[in-house]
Formats: C-alpha cells, structure tokens, sequence
C-alpha cells in the first residue's frame, strides 16, 4: 500500500463531509482523507501557516465551490499561484450547475467537475469511478511540491 | 442650398429699400415738375393778363406807355423770351424775341381761342386780346421752361445721391441688423452642437432683450431639465443595476443554499433506510421514500425558479436556425410513446433568430401536450402561418384541454391545475415559454376548453435586433 495518495476534501457542509466519507468506506477506498471547512483553511494547511494543522502534501483535492470565508474559485485561483502547490489535481464536486461557475474552474485547470448527483448511490459511484480513475493514473514519486518543502 | 437668415435679412431690406428709392426717384421730380407746371400755367395767364389789359388799354387809347410798360413788367421776369402783340389784320405791334426764336406754326396759324403749346422747352400761350369786349388783336407770349428743367435735372440728381445714400446705409444696417440676430442664433446654434457631442454644463448666454434672449433661457431651462433628468437616470439604472446584480446573487443563493439542506435531507434519509436495514418496517420505510420524492419535487421547483430566472439576463445570440429540424430533435429528446401522432408542418421556416430561446418554448409546449393528454393516441399538430413581420406558430393537442377561467392562469409561475401527486410538474414549463416569447417581443395565448384539447399559439418576430444591452452579470460565491 505505498501508492496510497492523500486526498483533500475542502468542504464545509457536515452531510457532505459524511457523505464523502461513507462513499469512501462503502467503495472500500483507504486513501488518508483531510478535511478542511473552506478555502482559507485549505490553504492554511497546505502552506503550514497555521502549526498543529499541518498536513501532508495531498495529491488530489476534492472541492467545493460554494464554501464561507474563501470559496471553492477563489481557492483555486490563490493555489494555482503557489509555486508548491500548482501542480495539484483538483476535482470540483459541487452542486453548482452554473455555466460562469465550470469556465472559471476549468480555466483553473481542474482535473473535473462533478455536480454531486441528489441520491447517495449515484454519488457512491461517482467516487467509486473517481478512485479508479486516479488509481490509474501514474503519478510522480516526487510530487514537484516536494522540492520546495 | 442653404441661405443663412443674415443673408435673407439683408436680401430683404435691401429690396425693400430699393423700391423705396425708385418710388422716391420716379415720383418725387415728377410731382415737382406737375406742381412747377401749375405755378408756370397761372403765372403765363396772369402775365397774359395784365399783358392784354394793358395793351388793349394803350392800343384802345393809343398809349404806347402803357404798352411799353406792360412790355417792361412782362420783361422783368428771365422766363418770358417771347412776346408778340397783333393786330386783328396781323400786323405785328409789338415784338419781343431777344433770342430769336421762331414760334411754332400751330400758334402762328391759330386764329381763335386760347392756346397753350410747347416746343423746344418753350410753353406758347396765344390769346386774343379783348377791350371793352371787342376783338383787338392777339398776344403771343413764349415762356421758357429752362430753369424748371434745369431745377427739375438738379433735384433729380439730389434724389437720386439721396436714394444712394439710402441704400448704402440700409444695406449696412440690414447687415448689421441681421449679424446682431445671427450672432445670438449662432450662439444657440453652438451650443446644441455642443451638447450634441455630449458635452455637459453647456449654457447659452445671450443678451439681447428679446425673443432670442427667451429662447435662450427656455433652451437653458430645457438643459436643466435634461441634466436633471440624466442625473436621476443615472442614479435610476445604478440602483436597476444594483437590484439586478442582488437578484442574480439571490437566484444563486437559492439555487445553493436551499438546496445544501434538501440534499443533506436526502441523503439522512437513505442512510437512515441502509443503516435500519431489515429493523426497518414497511410504514417507515414507506415514509422515508415520500420524504425523498417531496424533496426531489423541491428541488425541481428551485431548479425551475432558477430556470425561469435566467430568461432575460443572458445573452442569447442569433443563430440560424431550422425550426422543423429543430422540432424533430426535441421530440426526439422527449421521446413520447410510440403511440403518440406528432405532425409537424412542412412550412415551418429557416430563419436567423435566438435559437436556444426558441428551443425552449417548443420544449416546454410540446412537453406539455405530451404530458397533459388523457387520449390512448395523442395527436399533436405543430404549424405556423406566416405573419407581414412574425411567424405564428401553434402547437394544438388532443388532450383534456384548459377551462378558459384558467388561460390567463396557466401561463404563471407554479401554477398547476392538476395534482402534483397526480402529474409530477413544477408548474414553470408555460411561464417559461411565455418569458422566452415575450422576450423577443411576441405574444403567446391558449384556446381551449375542458375536454376538447389545447392550442396554444405564440409570435414569434422574423427580424430580432442583434444587439441587446445585458448588465454585467456579476455573482459572489457564498
């Protein structure tokens, strides 16, 4: 279990967090899972400039574009300047179907969009395809963020 | 051609001022010359007078002094060049011709009566000489008309530098007269210019104590006005703007966050149902699966609102657009059952219009008649006649039509006229499609009634102009 990447899911409404979390238990997914509330946290963390709440540099982030304090675009927006953390694949899930809101995330690079399906079985499959689709993909021993770290 | 007003003014005046001095001209010497005639006709009879009373009297009495001094008075006037005095057999008495002159054949021949004739400048006047009312003789006197003349070509002549003068100072004053005018209509002229090309605070300043001077502070009064007014559009479109910018941000609020707690609603219930698993009993498992339709529905009348809501903010562009062709791919995405009869009307037009808009009307009228009809083989009939500047289409149905009490009501917002247990529906499908039409400028309207099917018609205009102003749209994310 070496290949196991960190995932990072910025979100702050309680039933999604759990949400995800039971979509991972129930897709038998055991990637280390870190959760953050908004956008300012998630930047928080991954910059270290808040000790105790460090984490470990994630390979995938699992965002929401709707949060308090620093949404999901904005968020986006701030981590495509840091050198350290640019090369992060990010995943939109949100249930913002606006058009404004996908040309924004996509001309920030994000990996997908995904607007979370309404029933929990949908969801389960939309991260049961997700996982697979990053256990596919062949990623860096050395995440290019190492270096500055 | 344009003639500014100075050069008509001046046109004017100075027509007017040359009639002046022709009549000045032409009338003037000539009534002199009348009234000189007068004077010179009583003064030739008076002279004739005294002349042949004092004659006849010094022929009479053989008193050749008092011919001679009536010779001498009459001499006394320059005027007199002539006078001859004859007897009753012709015999010349007396002659007076310094110069002279031979007098016309007409007076010489004349024999009886008075006479008046002029030749060469000369007025003739011939008169039989009477005393104590007996023939005598005739008196021939030639009275020069010279110095009248000469008088008469000098007033002339003053008339005439007179009129000149008239003219040359008319056509100065007319001018300047009309450069005093223009000047202030210039001076308007100037401003409209320049508020035209949009400048602002522009202000007219004329002085000139009349109806210019008014026109000047009814156009500073109108500016005013239109500054005033500008200033509370101004402020009027800041505030639509505003009210614009909120009402996005608030359609976008509702789309999330009345939706975060419905999802999370949705979710706890199939939790609740996969974790209870078999302790789970019927009635509450029931329950739990009403709880998730109720919210499905929510959540489609939200999305509905949304739908709605977006209609007029954005931008929709022309494109060309084949409506049959159209029609035939939205059936195809509704996919009625096989039984359904859908027949579209081959005249249906390919024209250059906002496609997507278009698109939606028929999306939700053909849905509709799909979905309201209670005929095991629905018959849907798509048409269109051509209007001088819309087409108006219809789509008609066989299906349990609408009681006229409720046309007008159809086409609002989440009004539905069945159940929505019944038929699911959010009831935004027609104020959607009415939203569409009334955007582009046309009309839509039902005919039906209870029972006999539907036919709904709308206009839909040839010709949209291709520019539209949208505001910014502009979206916070929460």
């Amino acid at each position: 279990m070496t290949n196991l990447i960190n995932i990072l899911l910025v979100e702050d409404d309680e039933v999604d967090i759990m949400n995800v979390q039971r979509a991972f238990r129930k897709n038998k997914i055991s990637n280390p899972l870190y959760v953050v509330n908004n956008g300012l946290e998630a930047l928080d963390a991954l910059l270290g400039r808040q000790p105790g709440a460090e984490i470990p540099s994630p390979g995938i982030i699992l965002l929401d574009i709707n949060m308090p304090k620093m949404g999901g675009i904005e968020f986006l927006v701030e981590l495509r300047k840091q050198p350290a953390l640019k090369s992060i694949s990010v995943f939109v899930m949100t249930t913002s179907n606006e058009e404004s809101d996908k040309v924004a995330a996509y001309n920030l690079n994000v990996a997908g969009y995904i607007l979370k399906p309404l029933s929990f079985e949908g969801f389960a499959n939309a991260v049961a395809t997700l996982s697979a689709y990053w256990h596919l993909c062949e990623m860096p021993v050395r995440m290019p963020n190492d270096q500055h770290v | 051609m344009t003639i500014s007003i100075r050069t008509k003014i001046a046109i004017a005046q100075m027509i007017l001022i040359v009639l002046v001095s022709v009549f000045i001209y032409s009338y003037y010497p000539d009534q002199q010359k009348q009234l000189a005639l007068r004077a010179i006709d009583g003064k030739i009879k008076g002279i004739t007078n005294m002349f042949s009373i004092g004659v006849g009297i010094g022929m009479g009495e053989t008193d050749f002094v008092a011919v001679t001094e009536a010779l001498n008075w009459a001499n006394s006037d320059s005027a007199v060049v002539y006078i001859s005095v004859r007897s009753e057999g012709n015999h010349s008495i007396a002659l007076f011709n310094p110069e002279g002159i031979s007098i016309p054949e007409q007076v010489q021949e004349a024999t009886k009566g008075n006479q008046l004739v002029e030749q060469d400048q000369i007025i003739y006047y011939k008169t039989d000489i009477m005393y104590q009312q007996l023939p005598f003789g005739s008196l021939v006197i030639g009275y020069s008309l010279k110095p009248l003349y000469a008088n008469l070509t000098e007033l002339k002549k003053t008339t005439l530098y007179f009129c000149m003068s008239l003219l040359i100072c008319g056509v100065l004053i007319s001018l300047v007269v009309a450069h005093k005018i223009t000047q202030n209509i210039t001076k308007l002229d100037n401003a409209v210019k320049a508020i035209s090309t949009g400048a602002e605070n522009v202000r007219v300043q004329v002085n000139s104590n009349d109806e210019i001077e008014a026109l000047g502070r009814a156009f500073n009064q109108m500016l005013d006005n239109l500054t005033a007014s500008k200033t509370a559009l101004v402020a009027y479109s800041a505030q639509l703007k505003k009210q614009n910018e909120e009402l996005n941000q608030f359609s976008y609020v509702v789309s999330h966050d009345l939706k975060a707690p419905l999802r999370a609603i949705f979710k706890l219930s199939e939790w609740l149902e996969e974790d209870l698993g078999d302790n789970l009993d019927e009635e509450p498992k029931k329950h739990l699966q009403t709880l998730r339709s109720r919210v499905f529905r929510m959540e489609g009348l939200i999305n509905g609102l949304l739908e709605y809501s977006k209609i007029g903010k954005q931008t929709f562009h022309l494109e060309k657009t084949d409506t049959r062709q159209m029609i035939m791919e939205i059936i195809e995405l509704l996919n009625p059952s096989h039984c359904t009869q859908i027949m579209v009307a081959p005249n249906l037009p390919l024209f250059k219009t906002k496609k997507l808009l278009l698109n939606q009307v028929f999306s939700n009228l053909i849905s509709n008649a799909i979905k309201y009809n209670d005929k095991n083989i629905p018959v849907i009939t798509i048409a269109v006649e051509e209007r001088e500047n819309v087409y108006e289409f219809s789509v008609a149905d066989n299906g349990m039509g609408i009681e006229p009490k409720y046309h007008e009501k159809v086409f609002t917002i989440f009004q539905t006229l069945a159940a929505r247990d019944k038929v699911e529906s959010t009831g935004v499908g027609l104020s959607i499609a009415k939203k569409c039409v009334e955007d582009v400028g046309g009309t839509i309207r039902v005919e039906s009634e209870l029972g006999k099917g539907a036919r709904f018609i709308f206009t839909w205009p040839k010709k949209i102009e291709a520019i539209r102003n949208n505001f910014n749209v502009h979206k916070l994310a929460s």
